[in-house]
């Protein structure tokens, strides 16, 4: 277990640990106001990659605004879904469940079908390709990025969450949906808006993760476990539970990953059954 | 998940007349298809059908939310194929089969008690890719890929399992005349409804002297192989003993308790029914059956990690039990032929073979939107609904 081993594996850790936070925190902003388990989420990751990538090749060459794009389609993708697919089943959550699995299956197929190779990455620099040099590992510069714009979407979220007005209609939404509702909030329409704002973060991380992870669909299947134990692991309502917990997972998975690969999704689920056993409302969720 | 509870009673036919009819139907269909991969087909969709059926016993009747349902389904699949690796018997293999599908279902609810729901499915999912990720780890780690081909063990290849399918074929000949005299002779009064049972045994007698004869004139073994029709006939003795088993248990007082469980928790926990030990027997059952499938299911195709344990076999079970009604253990077996078949038609042309789960997952969609119930839930509905307004109609008559 050597040094630069093991700066590396805690920079890929915390790296991977902000991507799986931004799979994970839409499914605990939806999960907490409406009660649908999104399966489909991790499908919109992968889509969001792909769509990043495909924007690069034909319509525009400038990342920042493919990245805005897609978080914009993401919105839309989200607020149809919810509109089209979703409204009419409330009160009827494993019917939903059960949609968004659907919506899954359909999305990864449709994906393998247009583009069954996956794609790479077009563009080339430093900021996208380049190394550097920590205490002697080289080390990715993009990780850096990613683990930047992961912390600051955290904190933009997290603002969001406990200081707006929308933030406590949304929090007002998760404690207690019926009182909400009697305090004159439209319920139906802060469902729409979270869904859409939990696919269109999700959106977001694919745009970002675009460069180092490219795109295939095992980011559709593969993450989609991992988001789970993020959030079983965390609580399946606490948008800050889901933060450290992702933290917990990603550097988890990842030192496993570098020092026991033959255990690699094994002990994340372990973890995630140990928890779940142990408190299954999560380590960070409130006592029912 | 909707929930329906009506029982269905078709007129015209008595429960054990109905089974009988189907029974015959079945055991007679691949002597008069002239096609091999036909009945290739419908003997995967039948293995299919007990798997969709034990997880229809889960989710439908028991009421508990699995999606690791194929860990039960795979183990089999795993076990039974080293089995006949090594040179057993297929019967050996299929009691090794059932009861490892038992204790792998039965280990799987051993958390039950205190992780309910949402979190169970996620759970069990998550349990049974732990399982498929760790063979595929091994494989890596052992340098081959962990994999079973057994081809045909000698039930499959014997002749005499055949002739003594076709022997039972015979005795349901011979039910079906006893069946349609007791609709004729001796009535006072001959209905409708016996006028359509006795043209569908009339019917079906046709049929199995057809198959009998297709059968031993040597035309049904021109064009297919004794395996293929063998596995036919296994899988289909399989289904029908399984689907009596399962009927047989929600039946009994386990079963209401289980459909009690399904409607309330907290009201049969209160009654006094140890909902964790009813849980568990719901699991370890549901896991005996999907253990049958998965030792069928070693026979048919290479047995590996990405077939047995692929969480798409969860999926397309849910699929079926969706498409065919929730809890009915008939609706999902149909179900699950027509999601066969589906994939077969799609796989036939090359363009819809890549988008193949993509169709069927519109049509799933579509279904949950519209047939909330199934197909089968919405017939009972509308059965019952038709059958209220005539009611309705008539009493308003006789007024």
């Amino acid at each position: 277990m050597s040094f630069l081993l093991l700066m590396n594996a805690l920079i890929d850790g915390f790296a991977f640990a902000l991507i799986v936070y931004l799979i994970a925190s839409g499914l605990v902003i939806i999960f907490g106001l409406m009660d649908i388990l999104n399966f489909a989420q991790a499908a919109f990751f992968m889509l969001g990659a792909y769509l990043t990538i495909f924007q690069l090749l034909t319509l525009t060459n400038i990342y920042p605004l493919a990245i805005v794009i897609t978080t914009g389609i993401g919105f839309v993708l989200g607020i149809i879904i919810e509109i089209v697919l979703l409204r009419p089943l409330y009160g009827n959550p494993s019917s939903q469940l059960l949609i968004t699995l659907g919506v899954m299956l359909i999305l990864i197929q449709i994906v393998t079908f247009i583009w069954p190779f996956g794609m790479v990455f077009p563009m080339k620099g430093f900021l996208y390709q380049g190394t550097v040099d920590v205490f002697g590992a080289t080390v990715r510069f993009y990780k850096f990025v990613i683990i930047l714009v992961g912390f600051i979407t955290f904190i933009i979220l997290h603002t969001i969450l406990t200081k707006t007005y929308l933030g406590s209609i949304l929090r007002a939404g998760i404690e207690n949906r019926e009182l909400a509702e009697l305090f004159g909030i439209n319920i139906k329409k802060v469902f729409t808006l979270a869904f859409g704002l939990g696919t269109a973060i999700t959106f977001f991380g694919g745009a970002i993760v675009a460069p180092w992870l490219n795109a295939t669909v095992e980011l559709g299947t593969s993450f989609t476990l991992l988001a789970f134990t993020v959030i079983i692991v965390g609580g399946m309502k606490s948008h800050l539970g889901a933060f450290f917990a992702s933290l917990i997972v990603g550097l988890l998975h990842q030192f496993s990953a570098y020092f026991f690969p033959q255990f690699t999704f094994i002990i994340d689920l372990l973890l995630m059954v140990v928890v779940l056993i142990l408190r299954p409302q999560g380590l960070f969720g409130a006592e029912e | 998940m909707a929930k329906i509870n009506i029982k269905l009673t078709i007129n015209t036919l008595s429960k054990f007349e109905s089974g009988v009819v189907v029974t015959t139907f079945l055991l007679a269909l691949p002597m008069l298809l002239n096609r091999a991969y036909w009945v290739s087909i419908i003997s995967i969709a039948i293995i299919w059908g007990i798997f969709a059926l034990s997880y229809d016993l889960l989710v439908g009747q028991a009421g508990i939310l699995s999606f690791g349902q194929t860990a039960p389904f795979g183990a089999a699949a795993f076990v039974s194929a080293y089995l006949m690796y090594l040179g057993f018997p297929f019967f050996i293999a299929l009691l090794a089969g059932v009861f490892v599908g038992f204790i792998i279902n039965f280990l799987m609810g051993l958390p039950v008690r205190r992780v309910k729901g949402v979190y169970y499915a996620i759970l069990t999912l998550a349990f049974a890719e732990a399982i498929r990720i760790s063979i595929e780890n091994m494989s890596r780690y052992v340098g081959r890929s962990i994999s079973f081909t057994v081809g045909h063990p000698p039930i499959i290849r014997s002749v005499f399992f055949a002739h003594f399918m076709i022997f039972i074929l015979v005795v349901l000949l011979i039910i079906n005349l006893i069946l349609v005299y007791r609709r004729i002779v001796g009535k006072t009064r001959f209905t409708l409804g016996d006028l359509i049972a006795t043209l569908i045994f009339i019917g079906l007698i046709i049929i199995s002297i057809g198959a009998i004869y297709n059968y031993f004139s040597g035309y049904t073994l021109n064009y297919m192989r004794i395996t293929t029709l063998n596995m036919y006939f296994l899988s289909l003795l399989l289904l029908v003993l399984s689907y009596y088993f399962a009927k047989r248990v929600t039946y009994s007082p386990m079963g209401s308790v289980w459909r009690a469980m399904r409607e309330n928790p907290v009201r049969a926990e209160v009654v006094g029914y140890n909902i964790y030990t009813y849980s568990l027997f719901a699991l370890a059952i549901s896991g005996a059956i999907a253990g049958v499938a998965g030792s069928l299911f070693s026979m048919t195709t290479i047995v590996n990690s990405e077939t047995a344990f692929s969480a798409n076999n969860t999926i397309m079970g849910l699929l079926a039990i969706i498409l065919g009604g929730v809890g009915t253990l008939i609706g999902p077996i149909i179900g699950m032929g027509i999601v066969q078949l589906i994939i077969y038609f799609l796989s036939s042309t090359a363009l819809l073979s890549y988008l193949s789960m993509a169709i069927i997952g519109i049509i799933y969609i579509v279904v949950i939107l519209v047939f909330p119930y199934g197909m089968l839930g919405t017939w009972y509905l509308k059965m019952t609904n038709i059958r209220r307004k005539a009611m309705r109609l008539l009493s308003r008559k006789l007024k």
